[in-house]
């Protein structure tokens, strides 16, 4: 630090030590330098002038006389502000020339009024998709520098500041909102606040505007390698503070962009982008007709087409990286909820809501005609939440270039029983430790374009809730592959006779109520056939045992009454 | 004929509240587990009506825990004692073999000990370990994303499902005894006039202590 000071030099009879320590503690280089106020006897608009606790000798340090020479030299900024310079000095500004006084005023740091949009005001950002959204949620640098922190914060406003129990939002108590649970808050907030709540997010980024870079960042920082963005906090709900982390997918939509479009269903198919766009003009349905014609045909006669409700690119997106067949329950929902946004208010008739549309996609009741399977998937459980095995998990636990499939279906019959589905699972269970279970899902895997009407949707609980219920003869074993999902068929009794703690999660149906034919095995069969349909028992025993006993006390109370009747008492 | 008062009123209440609710909840608990039975019309009436009927039966195991607790009579009429193993032996060879042979009932009871020793294990059983157990479990159920956490400490879903349903059999196998039992008076209808009533007709001129025959009484008995 340079001290502004004014004394007279000390006696000359003071001894050496006295010298000494006044040399030490008052003489600097700067001594004899020119207070600011003799500056300001010439230059009387820089009166008030602040930055930080400087004199104007501490910049314009060539002055040592007054008066000084016509031309001084420029002061140099970096001599205080090195790091600074050396950040701005890779920086597309510096590029250009921009000196640091074009946007800072040196003389009064403290009336700093410029922005960016003080320079780049009319700038359209032409190419930025869904610019209201972008350019009013984000701050310039985060796309236009270097991000050294940031962050997606979520709130929940509930008029009233109503609270909202810690169990309705962290269901599993590890600190950290996934999926799942997010889906069952925004239901809970939907049946409780209908229309009253609002969510809000605010995408933090934390950088040096001084790194501004020529190019923004590409979409993919955000939108699929999560650079930025990638961490996600829900603050607070209602009246209540919980600072919970949450999956920054939540909040922060999968969007590919055009540089990844050939890892597209349309790209690998070999779909051009002249395909499509043949001019300027917006596509519009008569496009995909053009490949799509008799998909397009059963769609126009369906309440959605005579209604002109949606095009095809509103629930199709044509760039998506994934095809519809590996979309999982949320994803599918999220589809239809763009337009239909009250989708969990209007079905409060329907018990546990939230849970339904975890395990369901619209089209499992809104398309009758489509046909539904029940889909197992390998999920885990651990401190980031709940989440499926993604390929690139499986490859590394899997030797490579594994044929699953076959890994799977060890006896080759083309179907997965539970014995070869149990130990396949244990196979990964050593690689990946118990958080690894078994979910499941019921799903359209063969869609019928003709979205109903309302009046002709499945409405009746047995459908599903019952033995009979038609995805037991068409149930899928999920598994994650490079070029997309992997079915892989199913025997019916598998969940029925997995070990409990593989599918602990997996609600039940019908699947694990006793059958006709269950019995029809158990009687019927021979011995290895006895076998194998005892071991695919599973927990049907309990009808079993409680049949068997029902009709054991029927027959010893009319034994009971019969011998009555003939003693007569 | 001896008149012997068994059942307080608001047990006889309780008792006959707590029937109409077991019976209800059997039928749609069936209806639930065989979706095709066509008990209640739509299945999800079943479920409503087994939900809500759940929650009466909770209330109603409340009443009568209170009840029995305050009034002393869980110590006196449902904890067994040593000598009811005995007396056990003796009332199952009465129903198994004495009762073709026009024997007497080995017990007869009184205000003082008004179940014999089958019916003290089979009532004190269901009572303190089936009741609470399947109605910990209907309360899980009835609200399953609230209730997840402890559901999953429980072992899950499946678990939780295959333990509502074999308490749910116990209790099926049960009420089928308790119905027949019933009926084993020394008339058909003598037991439910009893439960309805609160008096117990006993055969003989003197009324008798709860307990085996011959013991001598001091209990008040009305004739």
């Amino acid at each position: 630090m340079i001290f502004w000071y004014n004394h007279a030099f000390g006696a000359p009879s003071m001894n050496w030590v006295y010298i000494l320590l006044y040399l030490l503690i008052f003489v600097s280089p700067a001594a004899g330098a020119l207070k600011s106020e003799d500056c300001l006897d010439c230059h009387e608009n820089y009166k008030g002038y602040v930055h930080g606790s400087l004199s104007c000798g501490d910049c314009h340090n060539d002055v040592t006389e007054l008066p000084h020479k016509d031309k001084l030299k420029k002061p140099a900024c970096e001599t205080c502000h090195a790091e600074t310079q050396s950040v701005y000095s890779k920086s597309i500004h510096e590029k250009k020339g921009l000196e640091c006084r074009e946007c800072h005023s040196v003389h009064y740091i403290k009336k700093e009024n410029r922005y960016c949009a003080s320079c780049h005001a009319d700038i359209a950002h032409k190419n930025l998709p869904v610019k209201g959204i972008h350019l009013t949620r984000l701050q310039c640098v985060a796309c236009h520098a270097p991000v050294t922190s940031s962050q997606i914060e979520v709130n929940v406003t509930i008029p009233g500041n109503k609270a909202v129990g810690r169990l309705d939002i962290d269901r599993d108590g590890n600190r950290m909102v996934d999926a799942k649970e997010w889906s069952f808050v925004q239901a809970f907030l939907e049946q409780n606040y209908k229309g009253a709540y609002k969510i809000n997010k605010k995408f933090i980024a934390k950088s040096d505007v001084h790194a501004i870079t020529d190019k923004p960042a590409p979409c993919d920082d955000c939108h699929i390698d999560r650079k930025r963005f990638g961490t996600a906090r829900l603050t607070s709900i209602g009246g209540t503070v919980y600072d919970l982390r949450a999956d920054p997918k939540l909040f922060l939509e999968e969007i590919p962009p055009i540089a990844r479009y050939k890892e597209t269903v349309h790209g690998k198919r070999g779909v051009i982008c002249a395909d499509c766009h043949v001019s300027n003009e917006k596509i519009t349905d008569a496009v995909c007709i053009n490949c799509h014609r008799d998909l397009f045909n059963l769609y126009k006669y369906s309440e959605h087409g005579k209604k002109d409700a949606a095009r095809c690119t509103d629930c199709h997106n044509p760039h998506r990286i994934k095809s519809y067949k590996d979309l999982d329950a949320q994803e599918r929902v999220a589809i239809c909820a763009r337009c239909h946004k009250k989708y969990m208010s209007s079905h409060a008739w329907l018990p546990n809501t939230a849970l339904h549309f975890h395990y369901l996609e619209c089209g499992t009741c809104h398309s009758p005609e489509s046909q539904k399977s029940m889909l197992f998937t390998f999920a885990r459980r651990t401190s980031q939440g709940e989440s499926g095995l993604t390929y690139e998990e499986m490859k590394r636990i899997l030797p490579p270039d594994s044929d699953v499939a076959r890994m799977l279906d060890r006896n080759g019959d083309r179907v997965v029983s539970s014995v070869e589905l149990s130990a396949f699972f244990l196979k990964l269970r050593e690689k990946l430790g118990k958080q690894l279970y078994i979910d499941g899902s019921i799903l359209v895997t063969k869609v019928y374009h003709n979205f109903t009407a309302t009046g002709h949707r499945e409405k009746e609980c047995t459908a599903c809730h019952s033995k009979d219920a038609p995805f037991y003869t068409s149930m899928f074993l999920v598994i994650p592959e490079e070029a997309g999902n992997l079915y892989i068929p199913v025997k019916d009794t598998a969940l029925s006779s997995l070990p409990i703690a593989f599918a602990m999660d997996m609600t039940l149906l019908g699947e694990e109520k006793l059958r006709a034919q269950d019995m029809r095995k158990l009687l019927r069969t021979g011995t290895e056939g006895r076998r194998l349909a005892i071991a695919e028992l599973g927990l049907k025993w309990i009808d079993l045992v409680g049949l068997a006993l029902a009709i054991l006390v029927f027959c010893l109370v009319l034994l009971h009454v019969v011998l009555r009747v003939l003693t007569r008492r | 004929m001896t008149r012997v008062k068994l059942y307080t009123l608001p047990i006889r209440i309780w008792h006959w509240i707590n029937a109409l609710l077991i019976f209800l909840l059997i039928l749609t608990g069936a209806q639930l587990r065989v979706p095709g039975l066509p008990f209640f019309g739509h299945y999800s009436k079943a479920v409503w009506l087994h939900k809500y009927m759940g929650f009466c039966m909770v209330g109603s195991f409340i009443f009568w825990l209170v009840y029995v607790l305050f009034s002393g009579s869980l110590r006196s009429h449902y904890l067994m004692r040593i000598r009811d193993v005995r007396g056990m032996v003796r009332q199952a060879m009465f129903y198994m073999y004495g009762i073709f042979r026009g024997g007497i009932n080995p017990f007869v009871p009184s205000p003082e000990n008004k179940f014999n020793p089958m019916q003290k294990m089979a009532y004190f059983t269901v009572m303190v370990f089936f009741t609470p157990a399947i109605l910990v479990t209907g309360i899980l159920f009835s609200d399953i994303l609230y209730f997840a956490p402890y559901i999953n400490a429980l072992g899950g879903l499946r678990i939780l499902d295959a333990l509502h349903v074999v308490f749910a059999y116990i209790f099926l196998l049960y009420l089928a005894i308790h119905l027949y039992m019933a009926t084993l008076g020394h008339t058909i209808l003598a037991h439910t006039k009893a439960m309805i009533l609160g008096y117990e007709e006993e055969e003989g001129g003197e009324s008798t202590e709860g307990g085996e025959v011959g013991r001598e009484t001091e209990e008040e008995a009305i004739t």
